[in-house]
């Protein structure tokens, strides 16, 4: 017999011995704790409201909502688009699939900001990747998408725009009719110079 | 990430295409490793030659372990694999028709087309009666359903049938393929060398 049959029939045998060592392993990919201290700290995990509104409107694609309040709260108000999975479904498998869709970018919210930076800290902890947290919550979104408040006027032309767009949104989301009022920006105060009295002219 | 097709990877309307282009190469290598002779195949039957034993053994542990390597580096979800729902007593049945059949002509199906495409008579003819058989079989079926679905255990592997662990099995069936190897070399060296 050859030292090649020998060879590779060894070789076989070694890939099938290897395969009960990995038997017993998970093959779910984690990243560490120290990884996601690291990152818990940059606070980019964060998106605020308004920007949510803007890509929502916008009809992005790539967004995800994932809703992690429990369902009874779900039933009564949602964001559009966005799928139930409450905190301790969160490992189930009906979960993984819907956090392992390629291309998409998943945003958990909840009432407040707690619960979704829970369940961010654990999908991350589950390997999955571009995940995002609500800022503040719906507690947020209904303050400033759905029942914004009007900016004191003698704020900066950004801070009326915002609220221009808060206000379309508003429209947008809760479908209702909404008093827009518009704010024009104070007119410039032109500024004009008196008239220099005459000269007292030569004589007396 | 996979498999392919069941995740949308590939669009399952590339399925015939992908299917007749992994065709075009099965037959190929089958002609090129000489499958397309009646004599070699027969072989594996008086004791002369084992090659078909070997290669389709091989074919069969090495395309195992790849799977299951890739399921454990993430490559593939093995549980979206398909699996072939078994029915028991056509399968024994079905296996007894085809090794008469693979004994008297000489050939199992593909290698049947093998031989067809490179013009050997003895390929087409068989081709032909396989088709023949097919019709038969068609036309015979509200007969023969009651034994063609009997004892369906539905899409099981064996390992699960036995209740052993995937990776035991595999080791097992490694081990019992080298053996048989090893035993095929020490009988063909018993058997009058046949040229063909």
């Amino acid at each position: 017999m050859s030292k090649t049959y020998l060879f590779l029939a060894a070789l076989l045998i070694l890939l099938g011995a290897g395969l009960i060592v990995l038997e017993g392993r998970t093959d779910e990919e984690q990243i560490s704790p120290g990884a996601i201290l690291l990152e818990l700290h940059e606070n980019n995990r964060y998106i605020t409201t308004d920007q949510l509104a803007e890509r929502l409107i916008e009809g992005d694609p790539t967004i995800q909502l994932i809703d992690v309040r429990d369902p009874y709260d779900f039933m009564d108000f949602s964001l559009p688009g966005a799928k139930n999975i409450p905190l301790p479904d969160l490992l189930i498998d009906e979960s993984r699939e819907i956090l392992s869709q390629p291309g998409r970018d998943f945003i958990f919210y909840s009432t407040g900001d707690v619960y979704a930076n829970q369940a961010w800290m654990l999908a991350r902890r589950l390997g999955y990747k571009r995940l995002y947290v609500l800022s503040d919550g719906l507690n947020r979104w209904i303050e400033t998408i759905i029942q914004p408040s009007a900016p004191d006027p003698t704020l900066p032309q950004e801070a009326i725009d915002l609220y221009q767009f808060r206000l379309g949104a508003a429209q947008y989301f809760s479908g209702g009719q909404i008093d827009v009022q518009t704010f024009e920006p104070q007119e410039e105060i032109e500024f004009t110079r008196k008239k220099k009295k005459r000269a007292a002219e030569g004589g007396c | 990430m996979g498999p392919l097709i069941p995740l949308d990877i590939i669009n399952p309307g590339w399925n015939n295409v992908i299917a007749l282009l992994i065709g075009i190469a099965f037959g190929f290598v089958l002609e090129n490793s000489g499958f397309s002779s009646s004599r070699k195949l027969a072989g594996v039957f008086y004791g002369y030659d084992f090659t078909v034993l070997k290669v389709f053994f091989t074919a069969a542990i090495t395309a195992a372990l790849g799977l299951y390597y890739f399921h454990f580096v993430g490559w593939l979800d093995l549980s979206l694999v398909y699996v072939n729902p078994a029915f028991i007593t056509s399968a024994i049945v079905g296996g007894i028709i085809m090794g008469l059949g693979f004994i008297m002509g000489g050939y199992c199906p593909g290698t049947s087309y093998c031989g067809a495409a490179i013009g050997k008579i003895d390929a087409i003819v068989f081709s032909l009666a396989m088709a023949v058989g097919i019709f038969v079989f068609s036309e015979f079926y509200p007969l023969l359903e009651g034994l063609y679905t009997a004892n369906y255990m539905g899409s099981v592997t064996v390992y699960e049938v036995l209740g052993l662990p995937a990776a035991w099995f595999m080791l097992i069936l490694i081990v019992v393929a080298l053996v048989a190897f090893f035993v095929a070399d020490q009988v063909k060296k018993r058997v009058k060398k046949v040229n063909y």
